[in-house]
C-alpha cells in the first residue's frame, strides 16, 4: 500500500518536474481568433482546444510534435515553440468531408451515391417547437412535413409522395441504433444531426422498415477536452396566426331569419354577442430550458442532457410538459474495442381538449351567453315570443356550449419512454470490424378520463336541476371515470461486419450482417367505473352508498397485440476508384412474422453507382466548378406493414337462449383472409446531381426519382356471402415521379459579415397506377365530414388524397345549389357523379432560408411554402340548421336579383359535398425569423452568452379562408380521414420567444 | 491473426443460431389460432349461437327489412314525419323501386352475410370432434338458419346465386361461376327444401330440448318453413302434409289473447314455433325503436304505421284490430297514455315495447323482446289454404275457425278462397309477410291499386339487384326485368 502511493506521489511530482507549458494562439487566414480548436500534443496524448480568444495553454516541452486541428480546416503538424501563432486555412471541402449517416455506417458526403439530407443541430434548435422533426420543413427537398400545434401533437411527414394507405405511413426512425416510430420524446437540445435517408438505394439496407424513408438521429456526444456546459433557455407566447371572421348577433339573427323564411324568429336586437372563439382559447406559453454536460479524455467521454419542456396550448385548458434525462457515454477500452452507452429517459404529461370545440365555437350561436345570470351554461333555445336567447324555449341547433364542453372534459395523459442502445466496435483485425447494437424502447403510459355525465346533462338543460336527471335518467350514472394503462416494448438487435481494403487506387468496403427486431408488443389495461367521487384525489375510494349492477365486460379490458418479427440478412458492397468512380451495391433477405409462413421471406436489392466528374482532367482545373458528381441509384424495398398476423379471426358475439333467457357466447368469422398476402414492394429509380461551385460558395443537389409501389396492400370487399367484412391482399400499384432541387449559396463581406442564402424545391406528382382487385370498392365514404357526407376516394389513375365532390353549376330559382348529375351521362345525382376536385398533398413544395451575422449579431429568415393542393372547408360544409356562419357568407348571396352570386340563399339543409367548399390550399410562410446578439467572454468563464428573439410563423400568405391551410387531419395523418379537411382541427399558431444560449 | 479467425467463426456461428427462422412463427396474443380453436370442442355450440346472432343485426330485421317486407305494402305506410324519408322509405312506399336504394342493399348483404356465417360454421364444426348426434343437431339449426336467409332471398329477389360451400376469394373463376351467377328461382327454393329435409331428419322436437335451449331451431320448425316454402311453390299436397306434421306434433297451440302473442309475456310459448330471441343482453338492433311512436314524447322514430286500409278492413269484433293497432290517443295495454302530440295517428302495436311492464335495454334502441318468425296460426293459416287448394274444404273450415274463434268472429261454414287470404291478412297483419303474400296470390295489383298506388305486373313481383352487387360482379349478376 505505502509502495503504491509512494507510487502515484512520485509519478506526480515527476509529472509536475518535466511539465511545462506551451501557450499559443490560433487564427484563421484573415486574422480571426478560432474558437475549439483542438491541440493534441502527440507524443503524451495531452489535449485541450483554444478559447474564444483563439487561446490555448497546453503542457508540452518545446519541440514536442503538436497536432492543430479543426473541422473544415487543413491539420496542422508542428513542433511547440512558446507563444505560437497558427493560421489554418480552410480546405474548401467543407460540405464534401461532412460525415453523412447511411445503414450501418456512415460516408464522407462527397461520396454518397444516394440521396441524403443533413440537419445540424443549430438547425433544429431554431425552431422552438416540441418535435424536433418540425425543423426539418422547408429545409429537407422531398420532405413534407404538416406541422400540428396542438401541444405534444406531432407532425406527419411523408418523404417521396405517399405509397401507402394501411399501417404506417412514417419514415423509420433510427435514433442512436435504436429503431422507433418516432422521436420518442427526444428533446431537440440533445440532438447533434438528423439525416434523412430519400432514395431506394439508401433505404435498401434497411429493408422493409425503411420503405418510407429513414430518418437517422444522432444524439450529441462529449468531445475530449475541457468540460463544456451549455444552459438554454427559451420563454414565448403562442396566438391563433389566422382567424375567421364570424357572423354577429344581428347577422346571425338576418342570416337564420332568412333561411327559415321568416323575419322576426331571431329577434334582430340580442342582448348578447358571443365570440366563442375567444371565450375558449387562451394566449399560449411554452418555455424550455435545457442543461447539458459534456466531456471527456481520450479514453472516455460523456454527454449529460437534462431538459424541460411546457407548453399551455391556446386551447383553454391544453397543457403539454415534458421532462429529458439523456445520458451518453463512448469508452475506447483498448485501441480495438469502443463501446457506446446511451439512454434517453422522457416523462411526458399531457392534458386535451376535444378539437370538436373549434368547430362548436365556429357554429355556435353568438346570441348565447357562455352563462346565464344563474350560472348555469347558455343553450341555443329560443324563446318563440321574444325571439331572443332564453333559459326555456324551443332548440334551434344541436351544437354543445364550446365552454361548457372544455369545462366538462377532464382527461390526463401520463407517459415515461425509456430507450437506449449499446454500441459494440472491435477491430478484429486491421480491415475488419464487426460492430453489434442492441437498442431497446419501452414505454408505460396511464391516463385517464373522467366524463361528469349529470354536469353535461344539466349544461344541456339549464332550467332542470339534479332532481330531474334522478328521475328522466334513472340508469344512467351521475359521473364516468375511465382509466388506461398501456405498455409497449420493442427491441432491435443489429450485427454486422465491415471489410476494408485498399488494393492500389480501388478501395473496396464490405458490410455483411443480420438484424433481429421485436416490434408491436402492446398491452393495454382499461378500466371503466361509475359514480366516482367527484374531487379527483378520492377517486380511489368508495364512497357509493349502493351498487350498480353493470355488465362485467364493461369494466375491465385487457387487449395485447401480437408482436412483429422480423429477421434480416443484408449486405453491402461498396467500391471507390479514387473518389472518382463510386459504386455501391446492397442486398437484403428478410422475413416478417406478419404473413403466412410461405409468404413470410422476400429478397430485396439495390445497386447506385456515382461518377466524380470534376476529378476527370476536364475539370480538374476548372476555376467554375470545384465538384460535380452524377450519380443514380435503382432499388427495391419490401413493406410489410400488412395486418399483424394474417389468419383467420374467430370473433366473440353473444345470442341468448333459454327460459330464463341466459346470454350465450358465439362465435363467427368475420372475414376471409388471403393466404397469399405478402410484401409491398417499393423499388425507386433515383438520377442525382451534386456541385459546389464558385469556390465552394456555391453548393447544390438536384434530384429526380421515379418510385413506385406495387403490390400495396388495400382492403377489399369480397362477396358477402365469402366475407361479411372487408380483408386485405396485395393489389393495386401507386405511382410518385418528382424533382427536388436545393441551394445553397455562402460567403463572407469582410472579416466581420458572413452571409448565406438557401432554398430548395420539390415537386412530387402521385397516381394510383393500378388496382388489379374486382373487389376494390374505392375506399367509399372516406374523408367523412359527419354529416352524411363524405369527400375522398381512391379512384385507378388519379392522385391519392384527392377529393371527389360534386360539381357545383350554380344555383336555382330558390337559390338552392345545382350540382352536375350528369357526369356519368345518368340522370340524378350518385356517387358516379363525384368529380376529381384536386388532392390535399401538395405538388410543389419550397423553402428557402437567409441569414447573416455581422460581429456579435446574427439574423436569420426562413419561408416555407406549398403549392397545387387543395383544402375542403369541412367545418362550413357541416352546417346543419340553426348555426352561425362566416360574414363572407353573407356578404353576396343569392337572390332573384343577384342570381350570380358567390354562395347560396340562406339555408338550414344539410348541403352535399360540393365544389362549393374546395379551397385553394397553396400558402407561403413566414416559418422562422430570428434574431440573435452574442457576448463572448462578457462575464469570466462564460465563453459564449447569446441572447435571441424568436417569431415563428409570424406572417402566412394564402387564400385559404379558414384558420390554418395546414392540416393534418385525425388518425395519425390518416389521408383516407380528414387530413386536408378543416373541422375539429387546430389553428396554426404564431409564437413569440426571448431566449437564452449560455456556453461555459 | 488466427485468433480473431476463430473469433469470427463463433461469433458468425452464434448469430445465425440466434436469429433462427422459425422465431417468425409468433403465438398470437390478440387471437386465438386455428389449431386451438379446433381442439376445442365447446366451440361447436358457440359457431351455431354466432349464426343465431346475425338474426339481431340492424341489416338483418331493422329498417331496411321493415321498409321493405311492410312499408311497401297495403298494410303500412312510411309513417314518422313527412319530411323524414327514412333514407328511402317514402319510394319504397311509394313503389319506385331503385336500384341503389340502401334497404335493398341491406337485406341482401345481411342475408348473403348470415349464409356465409352459415357455411363457415358448418366447415370447423365438420372439422370438431364431438358427439356425433350432438354435432348432427348444430347441422340441422344451421342448415334451418341458412334456408330461412334463402328463403327471405328468393322472395325478394328470385333465384340468387347458391353459395353452400367455402371458396376461395382468389379463385376468381369459381367466384365467378358460383357467387356471381344466380340460380334460377326454382334451383333456389329446391336448395331451401334441400336443408331443411336435412334440417328435420337431424333436429329435435320442442319438446326434446332442454330449458336452457329454448329458441332454438326444432324439427317443426324445420318443417314449418318448409310448409311454407311449399306453399309459396303452390306445392300444395307437400305443403298440406306438412302443416298437418306440424299441427299433429301436439306440441303447439293458440295462446287465448291475440294480443299476447307479440308481448313479452307471449315470447316462447305455445304459439311460438321459432323466434328471434331478444333480451335486454342481446337485443335486436332497433326494431322496436324505429317503428315506436315519435313525438312528444319521443319513443321512436315512428315509421311503418299501420295504414287506414288495413284499419278499416277488420270485421266489427275482431280483436286482432286492437291487438295489432296502436292508436293516438288511447291507454296502452300497460297503463301509459300515448298523448295526442305523438306525431302519427295509429303505431304498430306488434313493435312495442312497454317502458313500465316489460324488461328493457340500458340502450332504448336495443329491441328486447323476441321477434315472431313462424307461429302456430301461421301453420294454421297455410294447413287452409293448402287444403281448400286440393279441395279439401272441410279442413280448411276447421282451420279458419280456429283462428276466428280466437280473434273473437263467428264460425264460417262455407270458405272462399278469399276468405282464407283476409284470415291471413287480419292475423299476420304488419308481421312482414303481407307483401309476399299479395304477390304470391297476385293479389298485388287490385291491393295497390285500392292503396293509391300501381304495381307493375312483371316488375314489381321481386325487388332489384342492388346495383352495388351488380357492380360488384363485374355485371355477372343478372339484373330483374325492367329494372
Amino acid at each position: 500500500m505505502k509502495y503504491n502511493i509512494g507510487y502515484l506521489l512520485m509519478l506526480l511530482i515527476s509529472y509536475q518536474l518535466v511539465g511545462q507549458e506551451v501557450k499559443g494562439i490560433v487564427k484563421d487566414v484573415n486574422g480571426a481568433p478560432l474558437n475549439e480548436v483542438s491541440v493534441f500534443v502527440t507524443k503524451t496524448g495531452t489535449n485541450t482546444t483554444t478559447d474564444a480568444k483563439g487561446q490555448f495553454l497546453i503542457k508540452a516541452l518545446v519541440g514536442d510534435e503538436l497536432q492543430i486541428s479543426l473541422i473544415n480546416y487543413d491539420k496542422i503538424i508542428i513542433a511547440a515553440s512558446d507563444d505560437m501563432t497558427l493560421v489554418m486555412q480552410e480546405n474548401n471541402q467543407k460540405v464534401l468531408d461532412e460525415v453523412v449517416i447511411v445503414g450501418y455506417g456512415t460516408k464522407k458526403k462527397g461520396a454518397v451515391t444516394g440521396a441524403v439530407v443533413q440537419l445540424k443541430s443549430d438547425e433544429i434548435l431554431k425552431n422552438p417547437a416540441q418535435s424536433a422533426i418540425q425543423a426539418v420543413q422547408g429545409k429537407a427537398a422531398g420532405v413534407n412535413i404538416v406541422t400540428n400545434d396542438e401541444p405534444g401533437a406531432n407532425p406527419s411527414i411523408i418523404i417521396r409522395g405517399l405509397g401507402s394507405l394501411l399501417g404506417s405511413r412514417n419514415p423509420l426512425y433510427v435514433i442512436d441504433g435504436v429503431e422507433a416510430n418516432g422521436l420518442n420524446g427526444l428533446s431537440s437540445n440533445d440532438i447533434a444531426t438528423i439525416d434523412v435517408l430519400k432514395d431506394a438505394s439508401s433505404l435498401a439496407i434497411y429493408g422493409q422498415k425503411g420503405a418510407n424513408g429513414v430518418v437517422i438521429i444522432s444524439t450529441k456526444k462529449g468531445k475530449s477536452g475541457a468540460f463544456k456546459i451549455t444552459f438554454d433557455s427559451y420563454y414565448g407566447i403562442k396566438q391563433i396566426l389566422k382567424k375567421v371572421n364570424l357572423a354577429d348577433s344581428y347577422k346571425f339573427a338576418y342570416y337564420n331569419n332568412t333561411a327559415l323564411g321568416s323575419s322576426n324568429y331571431f329577434n334582430f336586437n340580442q342582448p348578447t354577442d358571443t365570440n366563442w372563439l375567444n371565450e375558449i382559447t387562451t394566449t399560449g406559453e411554452v418555455t424550455n430550458n435545457a442543461v447539458s454536460v459534456s466531456g471527456g479524455s481520450e479514453k472516455i467521454n460523456f454527454y449529460l442532457g437534462l431538459s424541460h419542456y411546457t407548453e399551455k396550448g391556446i386551447l383553454s385548458g391544453t397543457n403539454y410538459k415534458r421532462t429529458n434525462l439523456i445520458n451518453k457515454n463512448e469508452y475506447k477500452i483498448t485501441d480495438d474495442l469502443k463501446i457506446t452507452q446511451f439512454v434517453n429517459f422522457s416523462a411526458v404529461s399531457n392534458s386535451p381538449k376535444p378539437l370538436s370545440a373549434f368547430t362548436n365555437a365556429y357554429k355556435q350561436a353568438p346570441i348565447i351567453p357562455v352563462r346565464y345570470a344563474n350560472g348555469r351554461y347558455g343553450v341555443p333555445f329560443i324563446n318563440t315570443a321574444t325571439g331572443l336567447n332564453d333559459i326555456v324555449g324551443i332548440r334551434f341547433n344541436n351544437v354543445a356550449n364550446p365552454v361548457a364542453q372544455i369545462e366538462n372534459t377532464f382527461e390526463e395523459n401520463k407517459n415515461i419512454t425509456i430507450f437506449g442502445s449499446l454500441n459494440m466496435e472491435y477491430k478484429i483485425q486491421q480491415n475488419l470490424k464487426f460492430n453489434s447494437s442492441f437498442g431497446a424502447t419501452a414505454d408505460w403510459s396511464k391516463g385517464y378520463s373522467f366524463m361528469p355525465n349529470r354536469n353535461i346533462w344539466l349544461s344541456q338543460n339549464p332550467s332542470l336541476n339534479e332532481n330531474d336527471y334522478a328521475v328522466q335518467l334513472p340508469n344512467d350514472p351521475i359521473n364516468t371515470l375511465y382509466k388506461r394503462r398501456a405498455d409497449f416494448y420493442s427491441y432491435n438487435w443489429d450485427n454486422y461486419l465491415t471489410y476494408k481494403k485498399n488494393i492500389g487506387n480501388h478501395t473496396f468496403t464490405a458490410v455483411l450482417g443480420m438484424s433481429r427486431s421485436t416490434n408491436n408488443n402492446t398491452e393495454f389495461l382499461n378500466g371503466q367505473r361509475f359514480n366516482v367521487p367527484e374531487k379527483s384525489n378520492y377517486w380511489s375510494l368508495d364512497f357509493s352508498d349502493s351498487n350498480i349492477k353493470v355488465n362485467p365486460n364493461t369494466i375491465v379490458q385487457n387487449n395485447r397485440s401480437t408482436p412483429i418479427i422480423s429477421i434480416a440478412y443484408f449486405g453491402r458492397l461498396e467500391y471507390d476508384f479514387l473518389g472518382k468512380y463510386l459504386f455501391t451495391a446492397n442486398i437484403r433477405r428478410e422475413g416478417i412474422s406478419s404473413f403466412q409462413s410461405a409468404q413470410k421471406w422476400g429478397l430485396f436489392s439495390s445497386a447506385s453507382a456515382g461518377w466524380v466528374l470534376s476529378k476527370e482532367k476536364f475539370l480538374e482545373n476548372s476555376k467554375l466548378i470545384n465538384f460535380l458528381k452524377v450519380r443514380g441509384g435503382y432499388g427495391e424495398v419490401g413493406n410489410g406493414n400488412g395486418p399483424s398476423y394474417n389468419d383467420v379471426t374467430f370473433s366473440r358475439n353473444f345470442y341468448s337462449f333459454g327460459s330464463p333467457s341466459v346470454s350465450l357466447p358465439g362465435i363467427f368469422v368475420g372475414n376471409a383472409i388471403d393466404p397469399n398476402l405478402s410484401w409491398e414492394t417499393m423499388s425507386e429509380f433515383d438520377l442525382g446531381l451534386d456541385f459546389t461551385m464558385l469556390n465552394n460558395h456555391l453548393t447544390g443537389t438536384f434530384d429526380y426519382y421515379n418510385r413506385k409501389n406495387e403490390n400495396i396492400i388495400l382492403p377489399v370487399s369480397p362477396p358477402f356471402v365469402l366475407s361479411e367484412n372487408p380483408t386485405f391482399i396485395n393489389t393495386g400499384t401507386i405511382a410518385n415521379t418528382g424533382i427536388e432541387i436545393t441551394l445553397r449559396y455562402e460567403n463572407k463581406i469582410g472579416n466581420h459579415l458572413t452571409y448565406f442564402i438557401g432554398g430548395n424545391i420539390s415537386n412530387n406528382s402521385n397516381k394510383v397506377s393500378a388496382i388489379n382487385s374486382p373487389y376494390f370498392r374505392n375506399f367509399v365514404g372516406s374523408g367523412s365530414t359527419n354529416n352524411g357526407e363524405f369527400t375522398k376516394l381512391v379512384k385507378e389513375g388519379e392522385p391519392l388524397g384527392s377529393f371527389y365532390v360534386f360539381k357545383q353549376l350554380g344555383y336555382n330559382s330558390d337559390g338552392e345549389p345545382v350540382l352536375d348529375d350528369m357526369i356519368d351521362g345518368v340522370m340524378g345525382l350518385t356517387d358516379n357523379d363525384r368529380i376529381n376536385a384536386g388532392s390535399y398533398i401538395p405538388k410543389i413544395t419550397y423553402g428557402s432560408n437567409f441569414g447573416i451575422t455581422y460581429k456579435n449579431i446574427d439574423f436569420s429568415v426562413d419561408i416555407y411554402g406549398v403549392g397545387g393542393n387543395k383544402l375542403y372547408n369541412g367545418k362550413k360544409a357541416q352546417r346543419f340548421g340553426g348555426e352561425n356562419v362566416e360574414v363572407t357568407v353573407l356578404d353576396n348571396f343569392y337572390t332573384p336579383s343577384n342570381p350570380n352570386a358567390i354562395n347560396p340563399k340562406p339555408s338550414n339543409n344539410v348541403p352535399r359535398a360540393s365544389t362549393y367548399f374546395i379551397e385553394d390550399g397553396s400558402f407561403l410562410r413566414i416559418n422562422n425569423l430570428t434574431v440573435g446578439y452574442t457576448l463572448t467572454n462578457f462575464i469570466k468563464n462564460f465563453k459564449n452568452i447569446r441572447f435571441y428573439f424568436t417569431a415563428t410563423n409570424p406572417f402566412i400568405f394564402t387564400n385559404f379562408s379558414g384558420y390554418s391551410p395546414e392540416i393534418v387531419g385525425n388518425d395519425n395523418a390518416n389521408p383516407l380521414g380528414r387530413a386536408g379537411i378543416e373541422l375539429d382541427a387546430y389553428p396554426t399558431n404564431k409564437t413569440f420567444l426571448f431566449g437564452l444560449n449560455i456556453s461555459l | 491473426m488466427k485468433n480473431s479467425i476463430k473469433l469470427l467463426i463463433l461469433l458468425t456461428s452464434y448469430l445465425m443460431l440466434y436469429s433462427c427462422e422459425s422465431d417468425l412463427e409468433v403465438e398470437p396474443l390478440d387471437k386465438q389460432t386455428e389449431i386451438d380453436f379446433l381442439s376445442n370442442p365447446k366451440n361447436a355450440v358457440q359457431l351455431v349461437n354466432g349464426v343465431y346472432n346475425k338474426n339481431l343485426d340492424f341489416d338483418t330485421n331493422g329498417f331496411s327489412w321493415i321498409g321493405i317486407t311492410s312499408i311497401t305494402s297495403d298494410d303500412a305506410d312510411k309513417g314518422s314525419t313527412p319530411g323524414d324519408t327514412g333514407a328511402d322509405k317514402n319510394k319504397l312506399d311509394a313503389l319506385d323501386f331503385s336500384t341503389s336504394s340502401i334497404s335493398f342493399s341491406e337485406v341482401w348483404k345481411s342475408r348473403f352475410s348470415g349464409i356465409g356465417r352459415a357455411n363457415k360454421a358448418l366447415f370447423y364444426i365438420n372439422k370438431l370432434d364431438i358427439d356425433q348426434n350432438l354435432k348432427n343437431r348444430y347441422i340441422g339449426e344451421i342448415k334451418f338458419l341458412r334456408a330461412l336467409w334463402y328463403f327471405d332471398l328468393v322472395r325478394c329477389f328470385g333465384g340468387v346465386p347458391i353459395v353452400i360451400t367455402e371458396v376461395d376469394i382468389n379463385n376468381i373463376q369459381e367466384v365467378n361461376a358460383i357467387v356471381f351467377t344466380r340460380k334460377s328461382k326454382q334451383e333456389t327454393y329446391l336448395q331451401i327444401e334441400t336443408d331443411l329435409l336435412d334440417a328435420i331428419e337431424k333436429l329435435p322436437m320442442k319438446s326434446a330440448y332442454a330449458a336452457i335451449d329454448m329458441g332454438r331451431a326444432t324439427k317443426s320448425a324445420a318443417q314449418s318453413l318448409l310448409a311454407k316454402a311449399y306453399l309459396y311453390q303452390e306445392k300444395w299436397q307437400q305443403s298440406y302434409d306438412l302443416a298437418g306434421t306440424v299441427i299433429a306434433s301436439g306440441e303447439y297451440s293458440l295462446l287465448p289473447d291475440y294480443a299476447q302473442v307479440w308481448r313479452e309475456v307471449g315470447e316462447n310459448k305455445s304459439e311460438s314455433i321459432f323466434e328471434i330471441q331478444a333480451t335486454p343482453d342481446n337485443g335486436i338492433q332497433a326494431y322496436s325503436y324505429v317503428q315506436e311512436p315519435r313525438g312528444t314524447p319521443d319513443l321512436g322514430w315512428g315509421f311503418n304505421t299501420p295504414s287506414l286500409g288495413l284499419t278499416n278492413s277488420y270485421q266489427a269484433g275482431d280483436v286482432r284490430k286492437a291487438g295489432t293497432i296502436l292508436f293516438v290517443p288511447s291507454t296502452l295495454w300497460d297503463g301509459f297514455v300515448a298523448p295526442i302530440t305523438l306525431n302519427n295517428p295509429r303505431y304498430n302495436y306488434k313493435a312495442y315495447q312497454s317502458r313500465i311492464a316489460e324488461s328493457q335495454a340500458n340502450n332504448r334502441e336495443q329491441t328486447t323482446k323476441n321477434l315472431r318468425i313462424l307461429k302456430y296460426s301461421d301453420i294454421l293459416l297455410i294447413r287452409a289454404e293448402a287444403a281448400f287448394k286440393i279441395n279439401n274444404t272441410p279442413e280448411a273450415i276447421t282451420r279458419i275457425n280456429n283462428v276466428r274463434v280466437r280473434a273473437g268472429l263467428p264460425n264460417l261454414t262455407t270458405i272462399t278462397l278469399q276468405n282464407i287470404w283476409n284470415e291471413r291478412r287480419w292475423e299476420m297483419a304488419m308481421e312482414h309477410d303481407r307483401w309476399f303474400d299479395l304477390v304470391r296470390t297476385k293479389q298485388a295489383v287490385t291491393a295497390m291499386a285500392a292503396d293509391g298506388k300501381t304495381f307493375i305486373t312483371g316488375k314489381h313481383e321481386v325487388f332489384p339487384i342492388p346495383q352495388d352487387q351488380i357492380t360488384a360482379s363485374g355485371g355477372l349478376l343478372i339484373q330483374n326485368p325492367n329494372y
